[in-house]
Parts: structure tokens; sequence; C-alpha cells
């Protein structure tokens, strides 16, 4: 007899188990995922089902749709599926233009009440949220001011690693020597946010779609919600598009990633054209779309 | 609102006030209603325009608009905005809009019929082909190129039509016209021919699309043209050549082999600047999983390294463990290192990938490198290293492995009952002595039951000493002793292991109970009649907690006994879907004549669960009542069911499922269930095709 077992998947799944899966997490999530991406949910959910002692995917889906722990599995799948790995100071053209052009506009457009809201939609594990804070304190704009950044996701887990706030080495690709040694500690477990932009941010657990609860976070003067839609079917954007809709204050901003837009989406916001970007507006009233 | 509202809406000064009145039209009808939307769709405004054409898709093709939307094509309207959003609305109308533009497109202009082929392609509609084929002759230029973007748009349902017209269209003198015939074949996945494409390749204009082709076809004469534009002085000419390799090294080994030759011939500085490109973090993140992929063609050391140390990356791990797959022998001195190291979460990629790649010669090696990850580590190490010596584990694996059966982990537990078996199938003289050498009190006496399941009786010298052993593992304390001997006396032909293993049906815990019920349907007497079916319909008739009662049904399903039939059949009707979906399942399972016809009664359930259930399980047989029903669930209420059923009559549904998924989709609104139906009618369409085509390769990441 060989010494080897042939190589084989130990559990593997078939199209029709991943079909089923695909649409529960649509139904449940509005996420949307395509024939072939089959691989993400083989690799990420496998641990669960193996976890969950059960013998198949089959057997998981019926776990997601009939145990009475299925609620809670279902959170956790989600999590599994949505949960990737980001970077500081990502989409740098765009983090400059949100500095170098939005900021001043948004520091004289508050300067009476001095209070500044940004939220970052589907903020993973908090590297884009805690970016924001660095960039809001590098312009020096808002010393004094009330500033809240507001990072969401729909993982708990992204949302637990956010508030710790502790980072490792595939987070920095691009941020320089001089922001490492700005905004970080060095920890034996990785680079620890330093306070005094920890206590900028604050984050929760938000399904993008559920408008109600987005309500929770308040009204914001920019929202981020970059490299989010494209989890989404065409139906869950647009309601997606209007929760952030409401969100925003009369003039304030809305940025997507490089790859998104609102074709087909939703023609409430105005396309405002900055130097190194487009990004988009809620009008302050009717009448004002004017593009800049 | 009322139409006069919506005027004087639409008059207005506010681009939104004219906005929200144009979506008002959501709910008219009529000729006033066709005006007001064709004033819409021409408005000033584009919000105002996106506005009413979403409004005109919504909304069932009468004349009245249709005839509107094809008259702002004539030479008169010169209106930009308005043409665009006709084109938009008209490709929303299907068929309809086919029709209505065959009327008029002979005597449009250039621009008009140019807007035509376009609204024609954006149907979709396999009917356009006749019309746009005249168009692709068309004496301006412009309508033919619009034409020929628009036959690539719908010729995944005519591919045997349409793809010798593209072909023909890459040796006409336009360049515009072959990148347009080019890009479309590449969309199409039509495979060209290797000798049509170098001539491509000589053309800047079309050279990036060319090399997109090359790379699909994976002829290995293109080898060295791919390579060689890897050398390229522009970016987007390396970037194209870089994209198209990882389709080529996923094209086959022939492919492959040849695409390693060339990498080799490769200057020096160029495979140098692709190793940098997989390996640096900041750079492009699809350049380099692109690379990665290729890298797995180099055959370097240099290439393995950065290939297993790309394994650490979440977000290029999947390409490094292609590339490392591909690598085969040259990868393994890196990952065994690595796993000598222990680092972290690369470490478990590294064990499961080197377990993948050892053979006759290494196995001892890899053993030993592995051997140490079993403690220490993570329990995803651990678990890594148990699923590694499932495959690659000798005897020497048998002790260390046991001692892990009762882990916290019950992954860790899993994979330790499960390589413990495997080597035990391959050492089988080596764990029967283990086995043997166990009590029932003994700590081993778990491992001795696992090895008890995966060895044929008898693992002691007699059946009845198997037994002894057996029923005395099903009484003691520890609940995972006495579940892995029940399911060790599965394979126990013996009417008193029935009784012992019916007896741990009054266990306390829910998991063994669960065992047993597993092991009822597994047991069969010598001739491989059901042993343990008379305490499962015991069992069911008493109506225990649902989970035990699922198991029941899946136990007899599994038993395949068509004597179940009558004890199934009425809990396809339970109330609770989990019941009656697992009934379903069951019922499935059974060769009985009667099967499809008491499957057709799940699809009346009122949960669309059992629904999906019976529908899938009547795909899975080849009776002609299952392909009725499935056409039937095309008009379900719930959309996963219609979904489902669009999506297995593509699969198994043959030419005759082509009338009903026509017919529906002309019905459909949800965009998923059309998506789903018009890929399915796509599969049907081109089943008989003679053209080659190729098939992207599933994603693994966003």
């Amino acid at each position: 007899m060989s010494p080897l077992r042939p190589v084989e998947p130990r559990l593997p799944l078939i199209p029709r188990d991943f079909r089923l899966l695909r649409d529960l997490i649509n139904e449940q999530a509005g996420l949307h995922f395509d024939d072939d991406d089959i691989n993400i949910f083989d690799r990420r959910l496998a641990p669960r089902v193996l976890a969950l002692e059960l013998e198949s995917f089959h057997e998981y889906y019926k776990y997601l749709r009939f145990n009475l722990r299925g609620n809670s599995e279902l959170d956790e799948a989600i999590d599994l599926l949505t949960t990737n790995e980001t970077y500081f100071f990502r989409q740098e053209y765009q983090l400059r233009a949100f500095r170098d052009e939005l900021l001043p506009r948004l520091a004289d457009k508050n300067l009476r009440k001095k209070r500044l809201s940004v939220w970052s939609a589907g903020c993973s594990t908090g590297e884009e949220a805690y970016t924001i804070a660095m960039l809001v304190q590098e312009s020096g704009l808002f010393v004094g001011w009330d500033v809240r950044i507001i990072g969401s996701d729909i993982s708990r887990r992204s949302v637990a690693a956010a508030r710790r706030g502790v980072y490792q080495r595939p987070s920095f690709r691009t941020t320089s020597e001089t922001r490492q040694r700005n905004f970080f500690h060095v920890e034996e477990d990785g680079l620890h946010i330093v306070d005094q932009i920890k206590k900028l941010c604050h984050f929760g657990r938000l399904n993008l779609l559920d408008g109600g609860n987005a309500a929770i976070v308040g009204v914001m003067d920019v929202v981020f919600c970059r490299n989010v839609l494209i989890y989404f079917d065409a139906r869950s954007r647009r309601r997606v598009i209007d929760n952030l809709y409401d969100r925003l204050l009369p003039g304030g901003y809305l940025l997507l990633g490089h790859s998104e837009s609102l074709l087909n989406l939703s023609t409430a916001f105005e396309l405002v054209h900055l130097k190194e970007d487009l990004v988009y507006r809620r009008p302050t009233a009717a009448g004002s779309w004017i593009d800049e | 609102m009322t139409l006069d509202d919506v005027a004087a809406g639409l008059a207005s000064s506010d681009p939104e006030t004219r906005r929200r009145a144009a979506g008002r039209l959501v709910s008219e009808s009529g000729e006033r209603a066709a005006a007001l939307l064709i004033q819409a769709l021409g408005d000033g405004d584009w919000r105002v325009r996106k506005e009413a054409t979403s409004v005109a898709m919504s909304l069932a093709p009468s004349p009245d608009i249709l005839r509107a939307l094809v008259e702002t094509f004539a030479p008169t309207e010169e209106n930009v905005g308005l043409r665009n959003a006709a084109v938009e609305a008209l490709g929303g109308y299907g068929a309809a809009a086919v029709d209505a533009l065959g009327v008029l497109v002979h005597e449009l202009d250039p621009d008009g019929r140019k807007l035509s082929a376009e609204a024609l392609g954006k149907t979709g509609e396999a009917g356009a082909l006749l019309l746009l084929r005249t168009l692709m002759e068309d004496r301006d230029p412009n309508v033919c190129a619009a034409a020929v973007e628009a036959v690539a748009a719908i010729g995944a349902t005519r591919i045997d039509e349409v793809a010798p017209l593209l072909l023909h269209y890459l040796r006409v003198p336009d360049a515009i016209l072959r990148l347009s015939a080019l890009n479309g074949l590449n969309q199409l996945g039509v495979v060209i021919r290797w000798e049509d494409i170098e001539e491509l390749l000589r053309d800047p204009i079309l050279e990036s699309a060319a090399l997109v082709a090359a790379g699909r076809g994976a002829d290995p004469l293109a080898a060295e043209s791919l390579v060689g534009a890897l050398a390229k002085t522009r970016h987007t000419v390396r970037s194209a050549a870089l994209r198209a390799l990882v389709d080529f090294v996923r094209g086959g080994a022939i492919a492959f082999e040849a695409a390693r030759g060339a990498l080799q011939r490769l200057p020096a500085t160029e495979r140098e600047r692709l190793i940098t490109l997989a390996d640096e973090p900041a750079n492009a993140l699809d350049e380099r999983r692109a690379a990665l992929v290729v890298l797995g063609a180099l055959g370097t050391r240099e290439a393995a390294r950065v290939a297993v140390r790309a394994l650490a990356d979440e977000q290029v791990n999947a390409e490094a463990e292609e590339a490392v797959l591909a690598l085969g022998p040259f990868a393994l001195p890196a990952l065994l290192e690595n796993i000598r190291r222990a680092e972290g979460r690369q470490c478990a990629a590294a064990i499961g990938l080197a377990a993948q790649l050892t053979d006759q010669d290494t196995y001892r090696e890899v053993t030993q490198t592995v051997l140490p990850a079993l403690t220490g580590g993570s329990d995803d190490d651990t678990e890594a290293a148990l699923v590694a010596l499932a495959r690659v584990g000798d005897r020497r694996a048998l002790h260390p492995i046991a001692r892990l059966l009762g882990a916290q982990s019950v992954r860790v537990r899993r994979a330790a009952a499960e390589a413990l078996a495997d080597i035990s199938r391959r050492y089988p003289d080596a764990a029967r002595e283990f086995a043997r050498s166990a009590g029932v009190e003994a700590t081993s006496a778990l491992a001795a039951a696992v090895i008890h399941g995966a060895l044929k009786a008898p693992v002691r010298g007699s059946v009845e000493e198997d037994l002894a052993f057996l029923s005395a593992a099903v009484s003691a304390d520890d609940m995972l002793l006495r579940r892995a001997a029940l399911d060790a006396l599965a394979a126990l032909d013996s009417p008193q292991a029935v009784e012992v293993v019916a007896f741990a049906l009054t266990d306390e815990e829910l998991e063994v109970r669960r065992a047993a019920v597993r092991s009822l349907g597994a047991m069969q007497t010598q001739d491989g009649t059901p042993a343990g079916l008379e305490p499962l319909f015991d069992l069911i008739r008493r109506r225990p907690e649902t989970e035990l009662l699922v198991e029941a049904i899946t136990a007899l399903g599994q038993a395949g006994d068509p004597r179940a039939l009558q004890v199934l059949r009425p809990l396809l009707y339970s109330t609770d879907a989990f019941v009656a979906v697992q009934a379903v399942e069951s019922v499935g399972r059974l060769h009985d004549p009667a099967r499809a016809e008491i499957l057709s009664e799940g699809l009346e359930h009122p949960d669309p669960e059992v629904v999906k259930s019976a529908l899938q399980t009547l795909a899975d047989g080849v009776d002609p009542i299952g392909q009725r029903q499935l056409a039937r669930c095309l008009g379900h209420e719930a959309w996963d069911v219609r979904r489902l059923a669009a999506d297995l009559l593509g699969r198994v549904g043959g030419q005759a499922a082509l009338g009903p998924l026509r017919m529906r989709l002309s019905e459909e609104r949800d965009p998923l269930v059309r998506q789903t139906i018009q890929r399915a009618l796509a599969e049907l369409e081109s089943a008989d095709t003679t053209v080659r085509r190729t098939t992207p390769p599933p994603s693994r990441e966003r």
C-alpha cells in the first residue's frame, strides 16, 4: 500500500450548495456574490462547518436556515465572507483631495458650530477611520473642534479589531515612516494607534441596508464608503445609497472607491470635480445642481 | 398626482422638481403619458433623463412609447441626451424593441442607424442578429463598428452564428472594426487560432487585446510572444501580457511547460522584475496577484521563497498557494523551512501545501517536520498538521495524534480522528496493536474506538471481542468515547450490535443519541440488507425532538430501503420546514418508481425552502415529471425558487426548457432571476456549439 493518501479536498463545496448559501446571504444581508465566488465561500466557511461538527456544506446551509443558533451563525458567516484586509492611506490621491480640498471647505462651512463629523461606512478593521483622523489632525484646521470619526462595519470581528487599534505589517504598505512614528507606538503585539487619534474614532456594528439602524450615527459632513458597494446587488446598492444620502448634511460629501460610481444608482447627488478626484455631494437646496 | 401635475412638474425650472415629476410617470399609461415620458427623456438635465429612462424600462413596452423612442433616432431630433436615454430604454424592452427598430432603421441617417445598433445590442435578444448583420455591412464605418460591438454583446446565445462573423471581421482593413471584433471575441471567450493572433499582435492598436486572446487560447506557440511582451516599454502592454500569461499558465500542462521554457529564456533583469512585482506589498494588487501566478511557472528557488512568503498576506494568499502548487518540488524546501520557523498563519498554510507536494521520496522528512507542529502552536497549526499527517503520516504519528482526540477544539478533535483513521488504514497492523493494548477505562480507549471504526472487524481477534469492547465503551463515562464506539459499531454485522446501538437511543446526551441513529442507518447484514431500520421506524413514530427526528430521517435515506417511503411520505407535509426538507432529501435517495411523484408533492409546500429542496432533488433524477415541474416553478412567488428553477433548467432542461425560459424572461422583473434565466438560455442555446470557448477561472478574492 502507498504510504500516502491521495490528495482530495477535505470538505468539498459543490456548486448546488454554494448557490443555496449565496442566495441565503443575499436574502439576509443584500450581499452579492457571483457564480465564480465559490472559492471564497469554500475557503472562509469550511472552518465553521468543521467547528460545528457538520458533515458537509449542505448540512451547514440547513443549520443556518433551521437551527435555533442559525441566526448568530449567519452573522459569523457574513463576518467571514466580508472581512477583507485593508491598509492605512489606501487610495492616497483621494485622501489628498479630502485633506487639501474638502477639509478646508468644511473648516469654513462649520466655523461657527466648530464640529466635524465623518463616517467611514464599511470600515473593516478600522484603517480607513484612523487614516481620516490622522488627516484631520495633520490639517491643523480643527484644533479645539468637536471632531467625530465614526467607523462602522457589518462584521463584529472587524469592529472589535478596529476598536483594539493594533496593526501588523501588511496594514502599512503605503504609510510613511514619519506617519508611523507620529501616529503609532510599537508594542510586542504590533503597532498601536496613539491615544490622540484613537479618541477621535468611535466604532460600531451596522448593516448599511438598515436605514433605521444607520440613523444612530447621526448626521455627517462626509461619508467614506469605499469598496463597499461592490458587495451588494443592484437593488441593495440603491438602498445603501439612499441611507447614506439621509445621513449626510445638505452640502455633505460622499466618497466612493475608485471603481465605483452612482451611475444607475442614484440621481440625488451632484458631482463635484476636485483637482485629483470626483466626489458626490448632497445638494444644499433644490436648484443648486451646478457642477464645480 | 394627475398627468396635468406631472406636466407642470416637468415644466419647472428646478431640475429636482422635474426629476420627481418624471418619476411619477411610472404609474401612468396612454398616449399623453408617453409624450410626457419622451419630454422627460429629452430633458436638459442628465438626472431627469436618467430618472425617465428608469421609468421607461420599468413600464410595459406600449406601442406609443416604442414609436416615440424610435422616432428620437430620426435626423430631425438633435437632443443628444434624449437619444442616449432612448438607447437605454429600448435596450430594456428586449424583443419588442427589435421589432420596432426593424420597421424604421433603414430610413434613418448614419447617426440614427448607429444608435439603433447600440440599442439592439442592449436588448440581448438573439432575434436582433438579423438586423445587425445588415448594419455590419453599412456604408458608414461608425455604424459597422457599433453593429460589431452589438453582435458581440448578444453573441453568447448564438455563438455558432456570431463567432464566424466576428472572426471574419478580424481580417477587414479598418483597425477599429478589427479591434471591436477582437474585443467581442475575447468577451465571448472564443478561442482564436494562434496564426491569426500573431498577425494582430503586430498592430499597436490591437496588441493588448491580441495578448488577451493569446493568453486564453493557450497555444504553446504563443508562449514566447507573451513572455517577450513582459519586457515591452509600454506599461499597458506589459500589464496586458502579465494578465494574459495568467490565463495561459492556467490553460493546461502543455501551455504551462511552454511558459516555463519561455520564462527561463527571459533576461535576468526581467525575471527579477517579475519576482519583485510579486514580492512587494506596495505594488498594485491585481498586478501582484498576476505576477504570483506567473511565478508558479518560473520554477526557481527564489520564486518559491517569494511565493511561500506571500502565503502570509491575505490579499494574495490564494495566488501564492496556486504558485506554490505549480512550483511543486521547487517549493518544498521553502515550505519545510517555514514550518520549522513556525510563523503563525503562514505556518498552517505551509503545512497544508507541503503535505500536498509530498511524494514517496519525501514523506518521511515531511512527517518529521510536521510532527512537532502538533503541539505548542495555534489550533490552526495543529489542525493543519493533523490534516497533513492524514495524508503523509506513518506509524510514528499514531500515538501523538491519539493524544489530541480529547482536545478542547472541536476542529482539532475532528481532524485528529480523521488522521488516526487514515493512518490506521495505511498501517493496519500497527493500528490493531495499538487498539488491542487499550482498555475501556484507559485514555487510549477513544483512539481504539476510532481505529475500530476505521478498520474491518475483527480488530481484537474476533467479532465477539470487538463487540465486547465497543459495548463496554458505549457505557463509558466519556461522551466522546460513547459516540466513537457507536460509529464503530455500525460496521459490525451482529444482531447484538443492533441491540447495543438501539439502547443508546436512551443516552442522556443528544450527540450520542444522534450517533446511535446514524449508526442504525448504516448497519447492514452481510448480504447488504439494512439491519437497523425497525428501531428507526419506532423512533420516528414516537416523534422525538426535531434534531433527532431529522437525523433519523437522514439515516433512513442513507439506508436506501424502499420500505422507508411510507414513513417518510407524511413527513413531507410537516409544518416544520426542517423536517419536510430532510424528508424530501431522503425520499430522493430511495430507488422507487413513485419517487418523482412523491417529490412533486413537496413543490406544494408553503415554505419555499421545501419547494427548493424538492426542485433540486427532482432535477437530480432523470424523469420527465421532474423536468415539467421545474418549468412550472418558474412562476413561483418566491424569487429564490424561480432563480433555482431557472438555473436547474439551464443545466438539465435540454431544448424543451427554451420555451418556458423565454416566456418567463418576458415577464420576470427580479434582476437576479432575469440574470439567471439569461445565463440558462445562453447555456442551452450554445449547448451543441462547435466553437471552442474558454471560461474565466473562479475568482479568489474581490
